[in-house]
């Protein structure tokens, strides 16, 4: 005993787990000095690449295979990289790429020459968002006192320019939110497309006044409340042009400038967060703007009163279900979850009316097997007749429900990583992502085999390196596209996947 | 209310003129009304040609022009009333919504001009007249300020841009109209008060505009989403890593500069020790139970605290602090898988003050106290008519988050939740009108003041809050 004891300090004194990393630019291949690497998890500490563009950082060995790390230097893609190990193993000769950032910057101005200040200008691309594919914000800057704007740390690619025009906004209403262009809708005039690490300047823009169509009517109140605390709003979900107008005393409101498109009308109590409170007033419409004004609108706010959603999670195949955590979030303030019963039952507790996104994960509270084959994941929600898994949850205060959750297995599929000369590579590390992002990794056995869960048919491109070397960043699989293989993941039986090792 | 003769006293020594009473046109019914106007320079006086000018009277659209060469522009043909004139040009501050009065006149009743402003800037200024065949004319002058612009750059101690940066600009307290600052409330720096922020660009580079003539500090800090280097320090321009040694910019009106910050890299001592109290007796440990430790700089002037931070379960350690005088706080959480949204609620919390030297403080432990609701009650004046209102507790930091709020019940009790500790502002709000603030008589937790000091969380468990509400104004207006 007496012995021992000294010599397990010894022994876990010696086994600390080193890593040693190499930063260098992806374009030049040249060191990246003055980086800041955080080390996730650990107090956040910050350390800095030195001249050669070095690291090392030290831990106590442990059975973590995955150090997750934040590496960021102004003009550079922020990287992400998870570097993993071996149990208790160090890892040295880790060579991260830093993808040097694009930059599209120019000067607006409006109408009458003047600079734009306080646009808020935006870099937007077409992203699969609530199941549709919808033009969305990658990056957004706010131009200055000269109208000048930069919309710095873009990855290379195509973005459409949108401008919601701020201060011009302010002082003519005409001026709602449209592309660099002047245009309402995006197109070739407004799109630009920079290369990593280039820098476009110049693209400048007028922007222009629209005239648009008039939305009037009435808001009319149930009988013995009055209308002088309410006010109207109406907002656009794709480019959030939002526009609002107090009522007058008979409660006629009037809101001019609207663009065409879709928009949600609301009449609700006027109250200084954006939140809809129980006992609130509130009534909501849908709108269609086209060419022509629209008047003689009418909205009848009622009091808004929580309400209780049911559901159920059924197994596809039949069976007990899984325990599910299920979790509803609106725009504003907290979500609501509930768990599943044992007979998969729950009862979502106290919703207000509003967009609610849907989220159920394995309730791993409650789930014993920790194996990766046998969880289930949501195939569809149902609410009433309407899909709401990826569109989200529409509460109006009638409907309650039931919401009906479906699990299904994953997609199980064997493979196989070999070398240029068709040899199996043990040990190897891969990396599976699709358009929605990173999916997972995994590090190959000693024959060269895998295993990897498809949560849903689909493509996705897998990456696969001989060595602890590189690095499931996103960016940096996306600009070496050629390396990685794509591969088409149906329902039902696939064959194994053969990943084919970059030649180096 | 009180502004109100003082201005007057003013605007009549300008225009003794217009104490003569005007005639009234009974001739015209239906009388037209016009503005001319000049827009000029507040410093010289020179005209800014080219200025844009906006008239409006709600729900009816905007009028817009422009001015000329000599910064002349007109409206004619409007219909009487009040409109609001609004006037930039590129490289001023734009001016206030001034309001111009151009009512008919009642018969016999002496005509006045409204001009006033709201902000520090000058006033325009509109006195009237009326034409031959009635219009009603009013002849305005609008000064306004050229702008100040503080643009620079932030490098780190090696000179590269700093990325994860953002520069705040502070300004001495500004002053009541009557001349004494505005007092600073608790948790607040006396002496200056935050006026702005501008996130640097990829190059280091941020631009603040817009400003009024005056004196201004900056400061290049935490963006709050990404940590610095442990030796890193908040940088107040020109080098400095307190308020007290840095550099006031003295700017006029018109004046534009520019001004770098270089963060300034200086290493401090450890302050670490044990996290006490957070679980009971002979208990098994909690692992889902985690506590945040901040330092915050006394009277610290930034709106994020900035300060040192460190999270643990059973100790911490607060690995490079400058040495000074610091408010510790802790705020104990329970970790979850399951992210709901929203804040997280402190369970357990303590507060105290804590000065730094040049060495090590190892062993500082830290006994936290379980955090509870806060109950109290709501009272309203005699005579009043209770009205609706919300209570909101606020913290000042470190740990911002959602406010606590509260709306009382019939009998006037409420409860808070979830304040976490700290030094917190109380404001009592009236919900239906858009969050105006009520007139408070007082606000006390137990015997104590805390509507000018604020609620100091921990509190003992016996501890209620009593509101007592003064009439509001603001409920026989509308």
């Amino acid at each position: 005993m007496r012995v021992c004891i000294p010599l397990f300090l010894f022994g876990s004194l010696l086994a600390a787990q080193t890593v040693e990393v190499e930063v260098f630019d992806s374009l030049t291949g040249a060191p990246v000095a003055g980086a800041s690497v955080i080390e996730n998890g650990a107090g956040n500490a910050v350390s800095r690449t030195d001249v050669a563009g070095h690291f090392r950082t030290t831990r106590t060995a442990s059975p973590v295979i995955s150090f997750g790390f934040t590496i960021s230097r102004a003009g550079y893609l922020t990287a992400y990289p998870s570097i993993a190990s071996k149990p208790n193993q160090s890892v040295t000769n880790v060579r991260i790429p830093l993808t040097p950032a694009a930059v599209i910057s120019g000067k607006l101005v409006d109408e009458d020459g003047f600079p734009v200040d306080h646009a808020n200008v935006q870099a937007m691309a077409y992203r699969v968002m609530d199941g549709e594919r919808k033009l969305r914000w990658v990056v957004s800057a706010v131009s200055n006192d000269l109208g000048e704007y930069r919309l710095k740390g873009l990855s290379a690619g195509s973005y459409y320019i949108g401008v919601q025009p701020g201060h011009a906004r302010n002082w003519d209403g005409r001026y709602v939110f449209q592309f660099i262009d002047g245009a309402l809708q995006p197109g070739e005039k407004n799109l630009i497309e920079v290369k990593a690490g280039q820098e476009r300047s110049g693209v400048d823009g007028t922007l222009a006044k629209h005239e648009g169509i008039t939305v009037a009517g009435r808001v009319v109140m149930p009988e013995g409340t009055a209308a002088r605390q309410m006010s109207v709003d109406v907002r656009d979900s794709v480019y959030h042009n939002f526009f609002s107008a107090p009522l007058q005393s008979d409660g006629a409101f009037e809101i001019r400038h609207l663009a065409p498109g879709s928009y949600i009308l609301r009449a609700r109590t006027q109250n200084q967060s954006g939140e809809v409170r129980a006992g609130d007033f509130l009534a909501t419409s849908q709108l269609q703007v086209e060419s022509s004004d629209l008047t003689g609108l009418l909205l009848a706010p009622r009091a808004v009163q929580p309400i209780d959603i049911s559901g159920s999670v059924v197994q596809e195949g039949g069976g007990a279900p899984q325990p599910m955590m299920i979790v509803v979030s609106g725009t504003y303030g907290a979500g609501i979850s509930a768990r599943s019963a044992e007979d998969g039952s729950f009862t979502l507790k106290g919703l207000l009316p509003g967009h609610y996104i849907v989220n159920a994960q394995p309730d791993y509270r409650a789930i014993r097997t920790r194996d990766a084959a046998s969880i289930a994941f949501p195939s569809s929600a149902r609410f009433g007749e309407k899909e709401v898994l990826e569109s989200g949850l529409e509460v109006d205060g009638t409907s309650t429900g039931p919401l009906q959750i479906k699990l299904k297995q994953p997609i199980m599929i064997a493979g196989q990583v070999v070398d240029g000369a068709g040899n199996p590579v043990p040990n190897a590390f891969l990396w599976v992502i699709s358009d929605r992002g990173f999916q997972g990794w995994r590090i190959v056995d000693a024959k060269g085999a895998f295993q990897f869960e498809f949560r849903t048919a689909g493509d996705y491109r897998i990456y696969a390196a001989g060595d602890q070397a590189l690095i499931p960043d996103f960016e940096y699989i996306k600009a070496h596209e050629k390396d990685s293989q794509a591969v088409r993941i149906v329902e039902g039986q696939n064959p194994p996947i053969v990943v084919r090792l970059p030649a180096r | 209310m009180r502004r109100y003769p003082c201005y007057l006293a003013f605007f009549l020594l300008l225009f003794p003129r217009l104490q003569a009473q005007e005639p009234v046109p009974a001739s015209n019914p239906n009388p037209k009304a016009a503005i001319d106007g000049d827009v000029v320079n507040a410093a010289t006086n020179a005209p800014i040609p080219g200025a844009r000018v906006k008239v409006e009277q709600y729900p009816d659209e905007p009028l817009y022009t422009r001015a000329d060469d000599q910064g002349h522009f007109q409206f004619a043909g409007l219909k009487p009333g009040v409109y609001r004139l609004h006037v930039e040009s590129p490289g001023f501050l734009a001016s206030d919504y001034n309001p111009v009065n151009l009512m008919i006149p009642r018969a016999g009743a002496a005509l006045r001009s409204v001009v006033s402003s709201s902000s520090g800037l000058p006033a325009a200024t509109a006195p009237r007249s009326t034409d031959p065949d009635g219009t009603l004319r009013a002849r305005v002058t609008v000064p306004l300020t050229a702008q100040v612009v503080i643009a620079g750059k932030v490098t780190d101690p090696y000179g590269l841009p700093m990325a994860e940066c953002q520069v705040e600009l502070l300004a001495p307290r500004p002053a009541r109209p009557g001349g004494a600052a505005i007092p600073a409330g608790p948790g607040d720096n006396p002496e200056v008060a935050h006026r702005g922020q501008a996130d640097v660009d990829d190059r280091g580079e941020f631009r603040f505009f817009g400003l009024e003539p005056g004196k201004y500090y900056m400061v290049a800090t935490k963006t709050g989403t990404r940590s610095w280097d442990a030796d890193y320090r908040i940088t107040y321009y020109p080098g400095a890593i307190a308020l007290a040694s840095a550099k006031p910019l003295e700017l006029a009106a018109g004046q534009q500069v520019r001004a770098d910050i270089q963060i300034v890299r200086q290493g401090g001592v450890r302050v670490a020790g044990r996290i006490l109290g957070v679980r009971s007796e002979g208990a098994a440990p909690d692992s889902a139970l985690y506590t945040n430790v901040m330092l915050v700089p006394e009277n610290n002037p930034l709106l994020n605290a900035n300060g040192p931070s460190a999270s643990g379960r059973d100790e911490f350690e607060l690995k490079s602090v400058l040495p000074g005088k610091y408010r510790l706080t802790a705020a104990t959480y329970r970790s979850s898988t399951n992210w709901t949204g929203g804040m997280p609620k402190a369970e357990f919390g303590l507060m105290r003050d804590i000065e730094v030297g040049d060495n090590d403080m190892l062993g500082v432990d830290l006994t936290l106290q379980p955090l509870h609701d806060l109950a109290g009650i709501v009272t309203f004046h005699e005579g009043c008519k209770p009205f609706p209102i919300e209570i909101q507790v606020s913290n000042t930091g470190p740990i911002f988050g959602e406010a606590a709020k509260a709306r009382p019940g019939p009998d006037g009790k409420f409860v808070l939740s979830g304040i976490g500790p700290g030094i917190s502002r109380v404001n009592i709000m009236d919900p239906s009108y858009l969050g105006m603030a009520v007139p408070i008589e007082s606000i006390r937790l137990g015997e104590r003041d805390v509507q000018k000091n604020g609620i100091e969380v921990p509190y003992t468990g016996n501890e209620t809050l009593s509101v007592s509400v003064k009439c509001n104004p603001a409920r026989g207006i509308r």
